[in-house]
């Protein structure tokens, strides 16, 4: 049994090696990352479940394994602003890097308890890699560098398994959704389609007619069972990928940012949360922060610092008094849409759009096509 | 020092990960939190031209002429996101008892009374009479050649009385 025990840990060893390889990211742009997940909240996805006080509670329907379903219904709105707020404030904490490492962990825990009555109207949106992803960061040296409290270091050898153990986790997630996918869609069947029973369910149920749905009405519909065997392929193999190597993987990124920009335009289905997600296993240089520390004294640090927190603070109090909830940001765009269901559309647009060209830069770099400026300088520092 | 890291932290990760996907498989009962992402396997029927799929919608009646109109569902449902329409459509808005066990499976009168008086501010809001709103599957056909909907038939109806 014990040789049995051996033989396993040596393999288990080496996959993990692999997946920590592939997966690997630096300690700036960890960094980097965070300051992106706090802006990428503020501007674009604060979370927010007090309008769940504003709906009839005959609609609680929690899922049979919930928290939520420890509850008679759902919360008032003083408790579930306290959790927006608190959000609020952790998402502030990463940001600037106020120990970071605990508002994560805070963060995810308060997200996962509001998401569990957002999700309890008989629909659960599949936004867990969003907390999981911020609770594993935590643990890893993205609250160290450009932070006003830093965290305390960790090891690279944790931060690398860290990262390897969130790449397996979006894995595994990707493999829920193909796994169905592949028993169903891969019919060889002409006459039944996946991709085109969401888009039409979608485009005449729920209004999604935006971007380029309209003209997916103009095509023969066989045309998109090429579609169901791509999501299929795409969505069960980045496991490969990871184990491949790191070129591979940062590929099998590259190609998820180009398949939820597709999602975006013709299904209009965002889903920009995982925008971020992907970006974690991405090096990320921004010269502009390193020339604003560099050039930069404390007090003018510090000066940039609270005054952009009193904006968002303002902005965030007016609109709790307004609208009765925390908002993003970008809600103030919400007057030139139809609603905030074509705001959420082109926050994707957006967010994909960013996301789809620095993992293009990645494998462009990784394959050796480009090589930037940053890229000389991070070496010259290495070898000096 | 544990004796065999690798070995312990895949278990442990396949402890955490695999049990909430095989009970959702099973049973089709999702849990949350758990790591899994949005299957959505249904298939519409396809030919060279034309598309059947179902469609949900919400009616109301219209102020004067009285006939069923399509509601638009966005400010309708406003602050609930239009995507959960499939699963309140479902449900009745809550206003029958629940298709499980939540609760003891009991809605109270309150309840009840609470939700149609939120749906008829809905609607009145929404600019259509307050006493009834209908729910409906319809399976329809899409031809692309004629660029329109071809046949539609009703799945189901379902009319909630809100008086």
């Amino acid at each position: 049994m014990k040789k049995f025990f051996d033989w396993t840990e040596r393999k288990l060893e080496i996959l993990w090696n692999k997946a920590e390889a592939a997966a690997e990211n630096d300690d700036r742009s960890l960094s980097i990352l965070r300051i992106s997940y706090g802006l990428f909240i503020i501007v674009f996805a604060t979370p927010s479940f007090s309008w769940i006080s504003k709906v009839l509670q005959s609609l609680f329907l929690p899922p049979t394994i919930s928290l939520a379903n420890l509850f008679d219904g759902f919360p008032s709105y003083a408790w579930l602003l306290v959790i927006d707020v608190s959000l609020f404030v952790c998402s502030i904490c990463l940001l600037f890097g106020v120990k970071a490492r605990y508002a994560g962990i805070l963060f995810s825990a308060l997200d996962i308890i509001g998401s569990s009555f957002s999700f309890s109207f008989g629909k659960i949106d599949h936004f867990i890699m969003f907390p999981v992803f911020i609770f594993g960061l935590s643990f890893t040296n993205w609250g160290v560098g450009y932070a006003l409290i830093p965290d305390k270091e960790v090891a690279k050898k944790q931060q690398r398994r860290v990262l390897a153990i969130l790449a397996v986790i979006l894995c595994f997630g990707m493999f829920t959704a193909g796994f169905e996918k592949a028993r169903h869609w891969i019919d060889f069947d002409l006459t039944k389609g996946g991709f085109i029973d969401w888009f039409y369910s979608g485009f005449f149920s729920t209004d999604r007619q935006y971007f380029l749905a309209p003209f997916i009405l103009l095509i023969p519909p066989q045309t998109f069972e090429i579609f169901d065997y791509f999501t299929v392929i795409f969505e069960l193999s980045p496991i490969i990928a990871l184990i491949s190597g790191r070129k591979w993987w940062l590929l099998w990124l590259f190609v998820a940012s180009m398949f939820h920009l597709a999602n975006t335009v013709l299904l209009n289905i965002p889903f920009p949360v995982h925008a971020p997600i992907y970006l974690s296993f991405i090096y990320i240089r921004f010269p502009l922060l390193t020339n604003f520390k560099k050039n930069s004294n404390q007090t003018k640090i510090y000066l940039f610092i609270s005054t952009t927190i009193t904006i968002i603070s303002i902005h965030q109090l007016f609109n709790v008094v307004t609208r009765n909830s925390i908002e993003p940001l970008v809600i103030y765009a919400l007057s030139l849409m139809k609603g905030r269901v074509e705001l959420s559309l082109y926050v994707g647009l957006l967010v994909w759009l960013i996301t789809f060209f620095w993992t293009g830069l990645a494998v462009a770099k990784a394959f050796n096509i480009i090589t930037t400026p940053t890229d000389k300088a991070d070496k010259a520092s290495q070898e000096s | 020092m544990i004796q065999y890291p690798n070995l312990s932290l895949t278990l442990l990760l396949s402890l955490v990960l695999l049990p909430p996907f095989v009970w959702t498989r099973r049973y089709g009962l999702e849990p949350y939190p758990a790591i899994i992402l949005p299957s959505g396997a249904s298939k519409a029927s396809v030919t060279k031209t034309q598309v059947s799929f179902n469609r949900t919608s919400l009616w109301g009646k219209h102020k004067e002429k009285g006939d069923w109109i399509r509601v638009d569902l966005e400010p309708f449902l406003e602050p609930i996101p239009i995507h959960y329409l499939y699963a309140i459509a479902k449900n009745s808005f809550g206003l029958k008892s629940p298709n499980r066990k939540i609760r003891n499976g009991v809605i109270t009168p309150e309840e009840v009374q609470g939700g149609k008086q939120w749906l008829r501010q809905k609607l009145v809001q929404s600019g259509y009479v307050a006493d009834a709103l209908m729910i409906t599957i319809d399976k329809e056909t899409f031809d692309v050649a004629a660029n329109k909907i071809i046949t539609s038939y009703r799945e189901h109806e379902e009319i909630l009385r809100l008086d």
